[in-house]
């Protein structure tokens, strides 16, 4: 009862503008055929909380690894992962992104950076006949800082301990994304 | 200027170190951590607060609670002699058991609030956010204590204009149903509306003084970004 009053008058503080209303991450996952391969993109919402974005601004480097596997007939569990990492460049003004394979790409728009390193949007998983009739795709999502030598540490308290996590059931016949 | 500010903080911050001893300052690519040095403060601070509160709500409720029950069974047992020696009368009839039983209510509910008190564990911030202190890179250390600094002060924004929004809610809510009930009745809908939601507004006078006073996370908060640029500037 309390929680619910007090969820109430929170929503209300945020519709009147008075508190900015922080969500969880949530993953959001679709399987897809594309060349007789099996895709997944995968994105999450809600990615960049406010204390991710104040590190981001400050010049830190925040990472964002999408993870994917599914169990094939021939080659057991495959899996499949990229990392994208977004921080301010205070020399150039411009947020620098990198994405998977060593691409990079430098943006001005706050938001626009933070859209695309949030997103994974082809990740191919294996060739559609590999992977098993009806197996399951576990997708994932972490957050982690990047140190000034490459390395990957976790973070898991940028996004409060919440680490969202989707599976979906692989269709031969052509995934809905489910 | 700004030099001068720097040198000062640096030379708090090592003299902090060295009489607190039991946390020296690392430093994250040359530069010292003041989030992480905040942080584990305050979480140390929490932990101390928290328990010297349950201790002194476990001793107000417990003692309160046991006088109460000591009154309850006063009243009934010797009620009537207390009286004679008083004004020379035995107890009122009526009054007698209504008051045991208004003070053992009473009583008891202290003491099970006490009860409810003692058995809510304390929030462990160091268990909560063990990663962040068992951190080895001083720099990733440093974010995530940052990090966790403005979580933090979100949370008690929060709070605040919560408690604000539901104080100013009381007496509006309180006049409506004075309203239906005047309504209901067949009465002037507006019949004690107004000392109806001025008895309650209390609440609302309350708030406002809330809403404009920070809490404690919001402060630190802002004494951490004001620290941090007074360092190394403005990060953008």
């Amino acid at each position: 009862m309390g929680d619910a009053l007090r969820r109430l008058f929170l929503s209300i503080g945020i519709g009147l503008g008075l508190v900015s209303g922080q969500s969880d991450p949530s993953l959001i996952a679709s399987l897809f055929h594309e060349a007789g391969a099996l895709m997944v993109s995968i994105r999450v919402e809600n990615a960049f909380s406010q204390g991710a974005r104040d590190l981001v601004e400050a010049g830190t480097r925040v990472a964002l690894r999408f993870s994917a596997q599914v169990e094939s007939d021939s080659k057991g569990t495959l899996r499949v992962e990229e990392t994208r990492a977004l921080m301010y460049n205070l020399r150039t003004g411009r947020y620098d992104l990198a994405l998977g394979g060593g691409r990079t790409a430098a943006l001005v728009d706050p938001q626009a950076a933070r859209a695309l390193a949030s997103e994974s949007p082809a990740l191919r998983l294996c060739d559609i006949s590999e992977a098993r009739e009806g197996a399951r795709v576990v997708v994932r999502a972490e957050i982690g800082i990047i140190d000034s030598r490459g390395a990957w540490h976790d973070a898991p308290v940028l996004w409060n301990y919440f680490g969202p996590r989707a599976v979906l059931t692989h269709d031969r016949a052509g995934d809905g994304g489910r | 200027m700004r030099r001068f500010i720097s040198a000062t903080i640096i030379t708090c911050l090592f003299s902090l170190a060295v009489t607190a001893q039991s946390l020296p300052i690392r430093f994250s690519d040359g530069k010292p951590q003041i989030a992480y040095r905040l942080f584990s403060t305050w979480a140390d601070n929490y932990q101390t607060d928290a328990r010297r509160g349950k201790t002194a709500a476990e001793t107000i409720l417990f003692t309160t609670g046991a006088v109460a029950l000591a009154g309850s069974a006063l009243t009934w047992f010797g009620g009537d002699d207390i009286s004679r020696n008083m004004s020379g009368s035995p107890m009122d009839p009526s009054l007698k058991p209504n008051l045991t039983l208004g003070l053992g209510i009473g009583g008891g509910a202290l003491l099970i609030s006490g009860m409810i008190v003692a058995a809510a564990p304390i929030k462990d911030y160091r268990a909560i956010y063990a990663d962040v202190f068992e951190e080895q890179d001083s720099e990733v250390q440093e974010a995530m204590a940052a990090s966790v600094l403005r979580y933090q002060a979100d949370r008690g924004k929060e709070r605040r204009v919560t408690s604000f929004l539901m104080a100013f809610a009381v007496p509006l809510i309180a006049g409506a149903i004075q309203a239906g009930v005047n309504v209901g009745r067949g009465q002037d809908w507006s019949k004690d509306l107004l000392s109806t939601v001025g008895t309650n507004s209390w609440w609302m006078a309350g708030s406002v003084v809330s809403i404009f006073q920070k809490t404690p996370e919001e402060r630190l908060y802002q004494r951490y970004l004001s620290t941090r640029d007074a360092l190394y500037g403005s990060a953008k």
